[in-house]
């Protein structure tokens, strides 16, 4: 009995320390992150929460921080608003509409810059969600743009994923009628991608 | 037999009233016509210009590479192909030795587009001058060439590869009036874009497949090929018809063809008071042969026909003129239209017009006819019930007529709704009013005695007169109130319309921005901050479940009053600044009217919203409406002032026009400020403007001709009037009257009618034109002073010199003649 009670104590506090230390993640996005033609539930935020729940029973806590159309220009201001929640993480995951509107890459690296020391000082540890721009932009933009990325993680030593939409982008099954954003299917992989990305770091 | 031979002899032995009765018709249906006419060739006009905003009959659209299966699932459902196009565009950085900027390319092939096409500065055309493009050759257009600072001939650099500027395009039928259609285009041929090789998997690009069919569709009959191929093709192709483009156009235009439409149908009741009041004068005064004929045996049935087929023969002989004359003139009104405006107008003659207008008149003529007729013949006084039954038909004709003329739904009606009411409401009040006046024993005056007395004792006479001179002026005062109002919106809209639209502008650069733009010559106006938000509630219904979730993101914005532009339909305005630190009070919201409407959001309704993360709830204390005319930031959902200030949010702005140099600004804020997204919507309201303009400026000479059919009208009535007035004019000289006594009473007679009339009248143009503007047009009002004293002087003037001159050439008429009448 004593034994019994022992164990149900042990597993209790178990349960009470893994909820109080349940981490939050901030997304801090574009359409991409906020969903943009499915529900906040179907976007990949809220699915790597639920993986995290389902494959190493963990509870996070996520912050879906994507606003269609948004660029890096406004990132920092709405950096500032969610950290008053006091993210753990930020996932850094904006730059595409920069890219796909031909902004100048110098200044939208200077944005992405600004972001990540904002981050970095209140604690949160960062990380980079890198993307590609589509190949008709020409050679010359789609390499800048993907170098904008790996020269930030150099320069901070972030942690960094790539490419946001790997094995998503151009695949007409994943993604809705425009081409550009992706179905449940897509934000599925997504998911997938992120979480194993993510699971290292908790 | 018998019928046609008394219509004849009737025809024979009233030839004055023929000829005015014909003279009223054709006035009354040829500014009916014309107009119809006119918005029929609009209609024809922008089916024409609608094809060559699409380039084809249909065209199937993807973000993806259209699959081979698919293509055979699609011609499989198409009507018999004459032509068919593959055409691709993408969006790529093109650049200069000095810039890069983002820009479209079109890939154009031999022979496409189908309808209308490209026109180059110098004058040649394409697909009719030129051959395609070689593989290192571009087509651009000038802004092009602005933004790369480069001129023809020289080169631009897309991908890897370099291309000659061959020519520049002046105007592209294939321009859209869409925000998509901002972007400045290059055009290549399909080997010049494999040549750029930007085209591989991942690429984004819209594919296309451009159909014309063998047979001659119309837009509609390609609207309804759309909708049935829309539900048989995956949802990653996207169906486009013609119609799709027409109705950008016709939206643009639906406000001026209602003005339009409102003029004609004016004119035509104008003519249909005239109508209805020349004929049963007619009747009246043929009710002597009405008897004797039926006396001598001849059948109801056959007198109803015979008048019915004389009023007929009447309505007809105006119809066939007005349309020869119509079908004469069109052929010299086209050419001279179309140079007058710029705008490709479509003229020639739709008999499918004629047809249907014949039939209309028919119907008129036979609805109108009976209840006149009936009466005569029956030889019974009717009731009143009676009588207004008889009339229903007619009058729900009416309705219907006015209720299809305009293109918007129910403007015609509720127009020709109130007019009934109107014209009820006046031979009601008249009725009681004339009956107390009948009371008014000797007056000292003697000219003014006769005319009371032959007001309040003729008062169907009065009344008559009193309405359609009523009704003229009414419709005076609110033509030129309405045209002005609506010319006066669109030249303020012209004046004030932006050049360029800035987005993305952070809240700290605005300053920056708007010393820049001063300093090249413009301001930065309409300045305007926008938060993300999703509703999360409305009262207590959730918005934010599975279904429509995607639907429930908005944009907020916050400002501490309305504009100008904005009218608040119920509730009231902001009660200031928010002064609760911690939400602890709902924030007040104003809602836009047709938002309200599709969302069911009603005043006093509580809005919760999830502004980035965090909850606030809001009140609707405001319903308002927005001015269409505005072409500047505007959104649905205005929080009071301070109250979500501090949420991250993007700025808005708009960049006057002006006497700048546009492209020097466009280049300046996008290397000085380069996250600004810069739109130059010159083009996109250019071509608003010079449609819009052009057909108001018609309209406006359109509105002059049928307040001239109205005044002519109204003499046609007078001079009718006068010509009845000869018997009581022997009367009064054969009991030794003096003519001056006579002359002025009809003077004083028709004068006070006309003057009642003209007051009266005036204030309903007055008040009917700000409803007009305000509630059907959405549209400033314009109260023209000037206009109304013009016409408060004007009719009864005219009244009195036509009764003048009429009375006078009675009057001095020796009395055998009189009698002989």
């Amino acid at each position: 009995m004593k034994k019994t009670i022992i164990i149900i104590f042990i597993f209790t506090l178990q349960i009470l320390s893994a909820n109080t230390n349940s981490k939050t993640i901030l997304f801090l996005g574009d359409s991409l992150t906020e969903g943009l033609g499915v529900t906040k539930e179907q976007a990949y935020p809220n699915l790597v929460k639920n993986l995290f729940k389902t494959k190493l029973n963990k509870n996070i806590n996520v912050i879906n921080g994507g606003v269609s159309g948004s660029t890096t220009s406004d990132g920092l201001s709405r950096l500032q608003w969610y950290l008053k929640r006091k993210p753990d993480i930020v996932f850094i995951a904006l730059g595409a509409n920069d890219g796909l509107r031909g902004l100048n890459l110098i200044q939208s690296e200077k944005n992405l810059e600004e972001i990540i020391n904002h981050a970095l000082k209140s604690n949160a540890k960062v990380l980079l969600a890198g993307m590609l721009i589509p190949p008709n932009y020409g050679m010359k933009y789609s390499q800048d743009f993907e170098n904008m990325y790996k020269n930030l993680q150099k320069k901070y030593n972030l942690m960094f994923m790539p490419f946001l939409l790997k094995g998503v982008a151009g695949e007409q099954s994943l993604n809705q009628a425009d081409g550009i954003h992706p179905n449940i299917k897509g934000h599925e992989i997504m998911a997938k991608e992120v979480f194993e990305f993510l699971k290292e770091e908790l | 037999m018998l019928v046609l031979e008394l219509v004849t002899k009737a025809l024979s032995r009233s030839k004055s009233f023929s000829f005015i009765f014909i003279l009223n018709f054709c006035l009354a249906i040829a500014s009916l016509s014309y107009l119809q006419f006119f918005k029929s060739s609009i209609d024809s006009s922008l089916d024409a210009k609608a094809k060559s905003l699409l380039g084809a009959d249909i065209v199937i659209s993807s973000r993806f590479p259209i699959s081979e299966n698919q293509k055979e699932l699609v011609n499989s459902l198409l009507p018999s192909i004459k032509s068919y196009d593959e055409g691709i565009s993408t969006v790529s950085m093109v650049s200069s030795s000095k810039r890069a900027r983002l820009m479209e390319l079109v890939q154009v092939n031999e022979g496409f587009p189908y309808y209308g096409g490209l026109v180059f500065k110098d004058k040649t055309t394409y697909p009719q001058d030129l051959q395609i493009l070689k593989e290192n050759e571009v087509w651009v257009y000038q802004e092009v060439l602005d933004l790369l600072e480069l001129k023809i001939n020289d080169t631009l650099k897309i991908g890897n590869k370099e291309y000659i500027i061959k020519k520049v395009i002046d105007s592209d039928s294939l321009k859209n009036i869409n925000f998509n259609g901002f972007m400045p285009k290059v055009y290549l041929s399909s080997q010049g874009l494999k040549r750029s090789e930007l085209l591989k998997f991942g690429s984004t690009g819209r594919y296309k497949l451009n159909y014309i069919f063998n047979e001659n569709f119309t837009n509609d009959e390609l609207e309804n090929l759309e909708k049935n191929l829309e539900e048989k093709l995956d949802r990653t192709l996207r169906v486009s018809s013609p119609n799709d483009g027409r109705d950008r156009l016709l939206r643009v235009l639906n406000f001026l063809t209602n003005f339009l439409s409102l003029v004609s149908l004016i004119s035509f009741f104008l003519g249909l008071v005239g109508l209805i009041y020349l004929y049963s004068g007619f009747l009246r005064k043929h009710q002597n042969d009405i008897n004797v004929l039926s006396d001598i045996g001849v059948s109801k049935k056959n007198l109803i026909l015979t008048y019915l087929v004389h009023l007929f023969v009447l309505i007809s002989i105006a119809t066939i003129l007005v349309f020869s004359f119509i079908a004469l003139t069109s052929q010299f009104i086209g050419p001279f239209i179309q140079k007058y405006i710029e705008f490709n107008f479509d003229f020639s003659l739709d008999y499918m017009f004629f047809l249907k207008s014949s039939v209309v008149l028919f119907a008129l003529s036979l609805s109108v006819g009976l209840p006149l007729i009936l009466p005569l013949v029956q030889k019974e006084k009717r009731s009143f019930l009676n009588v207004i039954i008889s009339f229903t038909p007619f009058v729900l004709f009416l309705l219907l007529l006015s209720n299809l003329v305009t293109p918007s739904r129910n403007i015609g009606l509720y127009f020709a709704l109130s007019v009934l009411l109107l014209i009820i409401i006046f031979f009601a009040v008249g009725s009681i009013v004339l009956k107390k006046l009948d009371f008014i024993g000797h007056l000292d005056n003697l000219s003014l005695s006769l005319a009371l007395k032959n007001i309040t004792r003729q008062k169907r006479t009065s009344l008559t007169l009193f309405t359609a001179i009523l009704l003229c002026t009414a419709f005076f005062s609110l033509i030129p109130q309405v045209g002005s109002s609506l010319s006066n919106a669109l030249t303020q809209s012209v004046n004030e319309r932006p050049r360029f639209f800035v987005i993305d502008a952070k809240e700290e650069q605005i300053k920056d921005i708007s010393s820049q733009v001063e300093t090249l010559g413009a301001k930065l106006e309409n300045i305007a901050p926008m938060i993300r938000a999703r509703i999360i509630k409305i009262n207590d219904r959730i918005e934010n479940d599975e279904k429509n979730s995607t639907q429930s993101t908005v944009n907020l914005s916050y400002r501490t009053e309305l504009k100008k532009s904005e009218t608040i339909v119920e509730g009231r305005d902001f009660s200031g600044a928010y002064d609760s630190n911690n939400f602890s009070k709902p924030i007040e919201l104003s809602v836009e009217q047709r938002y309200a409407s599709r969302k069911k959001i009603k005043l006093g309704d509580t809005i919760t919203f999830d502004v980035l993360g965090l909850e606030v709830v809001a009140k609707v204390v405001n319903i308002r409406t927005v001015k269409w005319t505005e072409f500047t930031p505007n959104f649905f959902l205005i929080m009071q002032d301070k109250a979500i200030n501090d949420a991250p949010k993007t700025m808005l702005a708009t960049i006057s026009t002006g006497n700048y140099d546009a492209t020097q600004m466009l280049l300046k804020l996008t290397d000085t400020f380069p996250t600004l997204t810069v739109i130059d919507v010159k083009n996109l309201f250019e071509t608003f403007a010079t449609v819009v303009k052009d057909v108001s400026a018609i309209t406006e000479k359109m509105s002059y001709y049928s307040i001239i059919i109205g005044l002519l009208m109204s003499f046609i009535i007078i001079q009718y009037q006068m010509n009845l007035q000869k018997n009581n004019i022997l009367r009064l000289k054969m009991i030794g009257i003096k003519n001056k006594t006579i002359k002025n009473s009809f003077l004083l007679e028709y004068g006070l009618i006309s003057f009642v009339a003209s007051c009266i009248g005036i204030i309903i143009g007055s008040l009917g034109s700000y409803l007009i503007s305000n509630l059907l047009f959405e549209s400033y009002w314009d109260f023209r002073a000037d206009v109304l004293a013009i016409y408060f002087l004007l009719i009864p003037l005219i009244t009195i010199l036509v009764v003048s001159l009429f009375t006078s050439k009675i009057i001095h008429q020796k009395e055998n003649i009189l009698f002989g009448e």
